[in-house]
Order: C-alpha cells, then sequence, then structure tokens
C-alpha cells in the first residue's frame, strides 16, 4: 500500500508492529524480507517515488572540510534513496575485515564473517548477482579470459561482480507499495521521537511532511534506515532531546566516520603479455559483469600492518602516464611540496607528451600516434580507512526547513593511513617484481596532490553509528540494536566497525537481512 | 664520465652494502646505508650516486627496458642465474627505489652497467 504524508489525517497516531525510516537499500531489503510474516510494517521515505529538488535539499549540509565531496548531491533522497545512483559493484569484506588487528587503532567487530555468510547469500539476491560464490577462484575457473596464478604469493585475487546496477526502488518497491501488509509513506520525513525512559523505548516517531502536514506512527520496533550520514545526524539529534540515551552514552554518534579513500599512487609496467592480465578486466561471465583486481593476503597485511588495499588495474596510454604532463598540473596549482626539482625534470624530459596534450587539448589535434598506445596500468586504488574518533558528522546551529540542526562533517586521511598506503605498494611492487609479473613505480612525487585534489571518494558512508560489545565504544550492538534503547535498531553501513576495501552495499544488505532475521525471531517468540 | 672499469669497482661495494633506499633526491653526502654495513669511501659514495643519477635518467628515458632482463650473469649471486637472483632479492626485500621504481639490487647494477655504457 502506498500513501503520501500530505494526505495523511493532521495530528493522527498511526499503528504498526514495525517502522522502518527510509526506503533505501537496508530500508526496502527489512521490510521485503518481513512480508508474508504477518508483521505490520511501515516504511516512511522522506522523497517522492521520483527525484525532487525540494526534497534533495535536505541533504544540504552547513560545513564540510576541504576535500570532502558534498554530501548533498553523493547521496539522493528518494524512493530507492542513492542506489539510484550506484554503479553497483558488490564483494563481500574479508575475514580480516571483521577481526580486531592491533595495528589499527579500534578496529574490529562484534560479529564474524561466518556470522554473515548466510545472508551474503540472500543479499546476492536483492543485488542481483547471479549466482552467489564468494571464492575468487571459482570464477577465475569459470571465466573465459587468462588469469594469473599467485599461489602462495602476499598477493591475492579479488573480485567484484557488478549489480545491474539494481535500483531498489523500481525492482523491489512494487511488492511492498502493492503488500496489504506493508504501508509506504512517502513524502514523510521523521522529525523527533517521543521516548519512554521508564521502559528505554522509542514510543513514537513524530513525522512532518514538506507541505507541514504533521502525524505520528506508533510501533513496536523502530528501525533508522537513512544511510550513513543521515542515521548518525537523526540519532544526534534525538540523543540532544533525551540526555544521550540513544546509544550516544560514550560520545560515539557520528564519530568514526569513514570513506574509501581512492587514489592513483602506482604505475605497473607488465612484464606479461597483455592478455595474461584479461580476467582483471570487467568481463561477463552467465551474463554477469566480474572483474578481478589485487589486494594483499592475510598474512601479508598482519606482517607488515597494513589496512586493506584494492588494487584494480586500469589500462593507460602513453600520454595519460606522462609524469611530465602530471608535473606540468601539479606545478602550474602550487602543489610541487618537496617534490619541485623532480617535477621540473619530469617536465623537462617529457616535453614530446606535454606537447602532445597541448595540442590536443587547444586544437583538437594530435602530434604522435603512438601517445595512445597502451604503456601500463595505474591502480584505482580504494583503500581502508582507519575508524578515527576526530572524523565525524557534527550537528550545526543552522536549521533545515524542518527545524532540524544541518551537519557539519570533520574528514582527514590520517598520516599513519598514507605511510600504510605506500607500504602496501610496497609489498606489491615486491610481489610483482619477485613474480615477474612487472614492474612498479611509486608515484611519490604527486603525493601532495594525490591526497589533495585528485583525492577519489567511494562515496560510501561508514562507521558513524557503529557496532560494538559495549556503550563506550560504539552504538549499536551485534544485532544492530542502539544502547540503550529496547526497540531502536540502525541498518545501513553507518553500523560498519571497519569500512575494509570494497563497496559496503552487499554487505549493509546482508546485515539488514540478518537484522529481518532477528525481528522475525523476536515478535515469534513474542517479543 | 664515468669508465665501466671503476663501474665494477663500485658495484661490489654496492653489494656489500645493505642498501634500503636511495634518497628521492639523489644528493651527494645522502646515499644510505644501513649501520654495521662496511663504510664506503668519499669517491665511492660520489661515483654511486653519479651512477644512480645516471640510473634514474635510463629509467625515464626508457622505462621499456625494464621489460627486458640484462643478459649478464657475472654480476649474479652465487653463481645463481640473474632471474632468480633477481627473485630472490624481491624476495627477501633486497630493493632499492629508483626514481619510484622498486627494483632488485641485482636489477639495479645490470641497468646501471647498461645504462654507463651508453654514457
Amino acid at each position: 500500500m502506498h500513501s503520501i504524508a500530505k494526505d495523511i489525517a493532521a495530528k493522527s497516531s498511526l499503528d504498526f508492529d514495525v517502522c522502518i525510516m527510509g526506503g533505501g537499500a537496508a530500508g526496502i531489503t527489512i521490510a521485503h524480507e518481513l512480508l508474508g510474516s504477518g508483521i505490520k510494517v511501515c516504511v516512511l521515505e522522506s522523497g517522492d517515488l521520483e527525484f525532487s529538488d525540494a526534497t534533495q535539499a535536505f541533504y544540504e549540509a552547513q560545513e564540510v572540510k576541504k576535500g570532502f565531496p558534498d554530501p548533498h548531491w553523493s547521496r539522493l533522497r528518494y524512493w530507492g534513496g542513492s542506489t539510484n545512483h550506484w554503479e553497483g559493484n558488490c564483494s563481500p569484506l574479508s575475514d580480516s575485515d571483521f577481526q580486531y588487528r592491533d595495528y589499527i587503532p579500534n578496529s574490529g567487530w562484534p560479529i564474524g564473517r561466518d556470522d554473515l555468510d548466510p545472508f551474503y547469500r540472500r543479499a546476492n539476491v536483492y543485488c542481483e548477482l547471479g549466482e552467489y560464490n564468494p571464492d575468487p577462484a571459482y570464477w577465475q575457473a569459470r571465466s573465459h579470459k587468462a588469469t594469473l596464478d599467485l599461489s602462495g604469493a602476499q598477493l591475492q585475487t579479488g573480485i567484484v561482480k557488478s549489480s545491474s546496477p539494481t535500483r531498489f526502488g523500481e525492482v523491489w518497491g512494487p511488492a511492498l507499495t502493492s503488500s496489504e501488509d506493508v504501508t509506504v509513506i512517502t513524502g514523510a520525513n521523521a522529525k523527533t521521537v517521543a521516548f519512554d525512559k521508564k521502559t528505554d523505548s522509542v514510543a513514537t516517531v513524530d513525522i512532518q511532511s514538506l507541505e507541514g502536514n504533521q502525524f505520528s506512527i506508533r510501533a513496536k520496533k523502530f528501525i533508522l534506515c537513512m544511510g550513513g550520514i543521515e542515521n548518525a545526524r537523526m540519532l544526534r539529534f534525538w540523543n540532544e532531546q533525551n540526555e544521550d540515551r540513544l546509544g550516544n552514552q560514550g560520545d560515539c554518534v557520528g564519530r568514526y566516520f569513514m570513506d574509501h579513500p581512492i587514489v592513483e599512487g602506482a604505475f605497473f609496467l607488465p612484464l606479461r603479455p597483455r592478455e595474461e592480465f584479461g580476467f582483471y578486466k570487467p568481463h561477463k561471465i552467465d551474463g554477469q559483469a566480474v572483474a578481478g583486481f589485487w589486494e594483499l593476503s592475510p598474512e601479508a597485511l598482519a606482517a607488515h600492518e597494513i589496512s586493506n588495499i584494492r588494487l584494480p588495474f586500469v589500462p593507460v596510454s602513453k600520454l595519460y602516464a606522462s609524469d611530465g604532463v602530471s608535473s606540468l598540473h601539479i606545478l602550474k596549482d602550487g602543489e610541487a611540496g618537496g617534490h619541485l626539482w623532480r617535477h621540473l625534470r619530469n617536465v623537462i624530459t617529457d616535453l614530446d607528451m606535454i606537447a602532445e596534450s597541448g595540442m590536443r587539448r587547444k586544437f583538437g589535434r594530435e602530434i604522435f600516434s603512438d601517445a595512445d598506445e597502451f604503456s601500463g596500468y595505474v591502480f584505482d586504488t580504494m583503500l581502508e580507512q582507519t575508524p578515527d574518533p576526530v572524523n565525524r558528522i557534527r550537528l550545526t546551529s543552522d536549521l533545515d526547513a524542518l527545524g532540524i540542526p544541518k551537519i557539519a562533517i570533520d574528514w582527514r586521511v590520517s598520516d599513519a593511513d598514507k605511510e600504510r598506503t605506500w607500504k602496501a605498494y610496497e609489498v606489491m611492487a615486491r610481489e610483482a617484481g619477485r613474480l615477474g609479473l612487472g614492474r612498479v613505480r611509486l608515484l611519490r612525487e604527486r603525493e601532495g596532490r594525490m591526497w589533495q585534489s585528485q583525492l577519489g571518494f567511494g562515496h560510501h558512508h561508514m562507521g558513524t553509528t557503529r557496532m560494538g560489545q559495549n556503550p563506550g565504544h560504539s552504538v549499536v550492538d551485534a544485532n544492530t540494536k542502539v544502547f540503550g534503547t529496547r526497540n531502536l535498531y540502525v541498518a545501513g553501513s553507518s553500523v560498519f566497525a571497519t569500512g575494509g576495501h570494497v563497496p559496503p552495499t552487499l554487505t549493509l544488505v546482508a546485515l539488514a537481512v540478518r537484522l529481518s532475521d532477528h525481528i522475525k525471531q523476536q515478535f515469534g517468540e513474542g517479543l | 664520465m664515468i669508465s665501466r672499469r671503476s663501474t665494477i669497482g663500485w658495484l661490489s661495494g654496492l653489494f656489500a652494502l645493505k642498501v634500503t633506499g636511495v634518497n628521492a633526491a639523489g644528493k651527494p653526502g645522502a646515499f644510505p646505508h644501513s649501520t654495521g654495513s662496511p663504510a664506503l669511501s668519499e669517491s665511492q659514495v660520489v661515483l654511486a650516486e653519479a651512477c644512480l643519477a645516471t640510473l634514474k635518467k635510463e629509467v625515464r628515458r626508457h622505462p621499456m627496458a625494464l621489460k627486458t632482463t640484462p643478459d649478464s650473469s657475472r654480476l649474479t649471486r652465487g653463481g645463481a642465474g640473474v632471474g632468480k637472483a633477481i627473485e630472490a632479492d624481491y624476495r627477501s626485500g633486497r630493493t632499492l627505489e629508483v626514481d619510484g621504481w622498486i627494483l632488485s639490487e641485482t636489477e639495479v647494477a645490470l641497468f646501471i652497467e647498461n645504462g654507463l655504457r651508453r654514457v
């Protein structure tokens, strides 16, 4: 059933078993999993079934640390959420991602990969990824592309499978809007909660439409599914009104904010024919897009005390790989740092490619036809970021149209994470050399630019309501129930304790499926 | 101009050292070596730096040269083949960073020799 918030009777109170706040990947998955269970579900979606500027404006931040992309546009606030513009890349987290690593502060989940494995299989269906098998070797064997034998190496092959990409609202939404068990209310902004201190329970959530219509939802259980930033924003806001009783006992709500920084810090010159790297190029198996990437083995990560790192091969031309062209831009932008002389040398010794670049840009003409020839690979390197409490979502004094504080984002890549990245590149370079696969050049002179203007992002917002074992260091428990409450849960990548080196969607959907089972079990036991 | 004879002389010195990295700027006096290694004479250090500077130029001008394994067995360790020596270097971390390239000590030595032939 589908209702529109502005049409619901003003000041009314609607009763449900479960109230899901947010109609993105997590919220839609949970609602879908609860179909047919006899549980009466309501899904609140701030936006409409289609995009609108007015609703999207609620994502405007007041202040964002320089260098971090404006979250106004990295997320989408309408039915289906950010799956309306995601790329669809999916990989499960690895075993080591869940483990405590003494060289990575604040690492470790209260659950392991084994706990999540059955749910990854079910999440695979929601992400429309075809056959589920997390073992890269299986896909290497099934691929018609040549692959590299890395057995016994500190390097290993990982895989990413790509969804169509699944637009959760379009694909899984109709089953919800046509069901009698589920009520999807669009245009419904959760504003405040009534928290009963005697029972440590959320009694109601107050809703307001963009047009100003107000009503409330009463439910036995509430699940916050608004995304990695908005979950923290709303929970922080509700804590301000409730003496930090909603999971903020340790001042962790909004902290430990992580993204996946993406850098190009190394150039790979293959010593083997390009065909031998075929598995690492996106290709189809049974109609499903698959691509391999390099990663370091768990043993190598532990031995060298490195964070997880994903190394996808991106073929580049001589022109693209030109150090001179890169250095010219760095000099022009004043980002040479301590490498001035090196950049000058690069420019002087690479004048032919600089001329080629200039001709193409200014006159659309080519001088050297070989500039387009394949010269090697760069790694579009996705990094695991160390959970750091100084990286955070804060509330500001500026309010949005509903009277909810706008956010400020503090975010940086720590020096330790930068060091670990270079160390990872070195380990990879030595292994590539030992195996005779290629030689690697570390692009150290680009470092300043690499971590600043050229820094890429996965736009994967994680960690702001992190999962843990106690409220002093985390916000939700192993079942993603908010500490200090009996009936408030969080779903989405905000519960990640660490982010790993792969996109988060498959994992957040797996966690949503797992939470659905938990909710069903609780209702089965009479709560 | 650096003679090939001198090159071979300092190469043996280079391998006596446990070289862990090359100063990015290649400044005189900055040639690194780990503690406990026999010290190079001043002239050997200058020579080594000059050779590495030459190598950097070579690598920059001809990165594709890294695709070929130099045909030489004289500089290999314990009589092993070049390929095995290079592999052993990478395995044990006996690598140098030359103009950003992570190269094995044996490779560096061979490239220096090959590069200097063209000087």
